[in-house]
């Protein structure tokens, strides 16, 4: 669910990994921050991201951090940009499944939106499992 | 000879009549007996005296006075006997002289005393024509023997000059030759003297060349010192440009994550976020633009380091070189001075010959001139002694001529 702006926008957070640009709902970004080696680090995409910035996202057994080459800021989009996420989306940009919320056209290029809670629980689940 | 020679009888019979006449006169004026006056004429014949006569032929005996005239004309007689006599034997001799030159024969006297007078005179005439050609025939023999002498002296002399002029005339080809010598060798010495001038001031210019190269190496050092040194300053302010760029650069980065973490707060507002969000993007833009400054001038500032580094290396470089150019310079300079010293010394010894050999070939030129003068000279005096020697022969001739004719001259 992305939070409304309003009763017809929406904001998203815009950042780029390995030269491709996800979005991500502002309300699930508890700070944009370096990266911190002290701070769970969760990989949004395979590629290792060379950026100095880092999402940090909040669960409830903690602080996450996910790596991303460049944020590139929140922009205002009119819910009617929102797509559900077709099959072509997913396979181009590799995400799992339940891990894209939809997808937003910018213009005409569709952007996959990041369900950064639910990437942020399959590392709480990792973390579990290497704990058992 | 013809004049005291008489020729004929009338010269004969007028000396007699004259005798008879001064007779006469004495005996009529000393008044003497004729007999007396006989007696005393003959005892004077008996004397020798045939110019006596008989004065007194007046007087009271005519045999007396026939006496006295006998007398006179017997003596008269006489005198003209012996008179022929020594004239006819002074002829013979006088031809005898004059055909024979026998000066020794003469002898001839008289009786007559007139005759004994100028048979004496010629005697003593003679006499000296003898002594005459005694000292001709020996002055001719030593005027022969002295010009015989002068005509070898000159025949030495003749054969001395014409050698001596050959001698001289071979000198002074040789001196021509000298002096063309000299002169080459004045012109090839001042030739000399002109190119160890020019190099001179070659190498007078080539040092001084050098100098200033020195000179500039010195200012290229010093002044490469003084860029490496301000490279060295460049270098840390770069440095500190860095260092504040980077602080730029956090202050920037922050700033960015500033405007992006209150976008997110601006976008947790809703609607009421919307101008804080603009702001922020606003901020975050110039953040970025920062960062985008900011990360050129780390670029510029590294391709300042990069070059700095390049011209410190080149500075130093160039250091090695001027260094290396300065002792190469003095190496050069002592060589050139080395050069200069020695062409210097070149140039003097080349100047000192040149003017030597100008002199030589002055005083060549004069020893020429002088050589042709003595030519001439000894050309008049070869001339001169052939004159001589052609002069002594005729002399000699002369002198033998003379001897032969004294030769016809007896004098002893």
């Amino acid at each position: 669910m992305i939070e409304a702006a309003s009763a017809s926008e929406c904001s998203l957070l815009f950042f780029e990994i390995a030269g491709q640009t996800f979005a991500a709902d502002p309300l699930e970004v508890v700070r944009v921050d370096r990266r911190d080696t002290d701070l769970p680090i969760v990989e949004i995409m395979p590629a290792t991201p060379k950026g100095t910035r880092v999402l940090v996202a909040k669960t409830a057994s903690g602080e996450f951090q996910l790596p991303v080459d460049r944020v590139m800021g929140v922009r205002r989009f009119p819910n009617s940009s929102l797509r559900r996420p077709p099959a072509l989306a997913l396979a181009v940009s590799g995400a799992r499944a339940n891990e894209l919320m939809g997808v937003v056209l910018d213009g005409q290029t569709p952007v996959p939106i990041m369900d950064l809670k639910t990437i942020s629980a399959r590392a709480k689940s990792r973390a579990k499992a290497r704990g058992r | 000879m013809d004049k005291t020679v008489p020729q004929n009888g009338k010269s004969k019979r007028g000396g007699k009549r004259k005798a008879e006449v001064e007779a006469t006169t004495t005996a009529k004026s000393s008044n003497v007996h004729p007999l007396a006056d006989a007696l005393m004429v003959l005892e004077r014949v008996a004397q020798g005296d045939l110019s006596a006569r008989v004065q007194a032929l007046s007087g009271d005996d005519p045999a007396v006075v026939q006496l006295g005239e006998l007398i006179n004309r017997a003596l008269s007689r006489a005198i003209t006997s012996v008179s022929r006599d020594g004239i006819e034997k002074a002829s013979e001799l006088l031809v005898k002289v004059a055909d024979e030159g026998d000066l020794t024969s003469w002898n001839v006297t008289s009786e007559d005393a007139q005759l004994r007078g100028l048979f004496d005179g010629v005697g003593r005439v003679l006499e000296t024509q003898r002594t005459f050609v005694r000292e001709i025939n020996e002055a001719a023999l030593r005027l022969s023997s002295s010009a015989n002498e002068v005509l070898a002296a000159s025949t030495q002399h003749e054969t001395s000059s014409t050698e001596q002029a050959a001698a001289i005339h071979e000198t002074t080809a040789t001196m021509e030759e000298l002096k063309h010598a000299s002169a080459q060798i004045a012109e090839n010495a001042g030739s000399v003297a002109r190119v160890a001038e020019e190099t001179l001031g070659a190498a007078r210019s080539g040092r001084t060349a050098i100098h200033e190269f020195t000179t500039a190496m010195q200012q290229i050092r010093s002044d490469g010192l003084a860029v490496v040194d301000s490279i060295s300053k460049l270098s840390k302010r770069v440095e500190r440009i860095g260092t504040v760029v980077e602080v730029i650069d956090e202050i920037a980065d922050r700033s960015d994550l500033l405007a992006l973490n209150a976008a997110l707060e601006g976008s947790r507002a809703g609607e009421a976020g919307k101008g804080f969000s603009i702001v922020a993007a606003e901020m975050r833009r110039l953040a970025e633009n920062v960062l985008e400054s900011t990360k050129e001038i780390k670029n510029l500032i590294s391709e300042i380091r990069e070059s700095t580094h390049a011209a410190a290396a080149a500075a130093e470089a160039s250091r090695r070189a001027t260094e290396q150019g300065e002792k190469l310079g003095s190496v050069a300079a002592q060589s050139v001075d080395g050069i200069l010293s020695g062409v210097q010394e070149t140039s003097d010894a080349a100047r000192v010959i040149n003017l030597a050999t100008q002199q030589q070939r002055t005083a060549t030129e004069q020893v020429v001139a002088s050589m042709s003068e003595i030519e001439d000279v000894t050309r008049q005096t070869t001339q001169a002694s052939r004159q001589a020697t052609s002069a002594a022969a005729d002399l000699a001739q002369l002198a033998n001529r003379l001897a032969e004719l004294i030769k016809r001259f007896r004098a002893d």
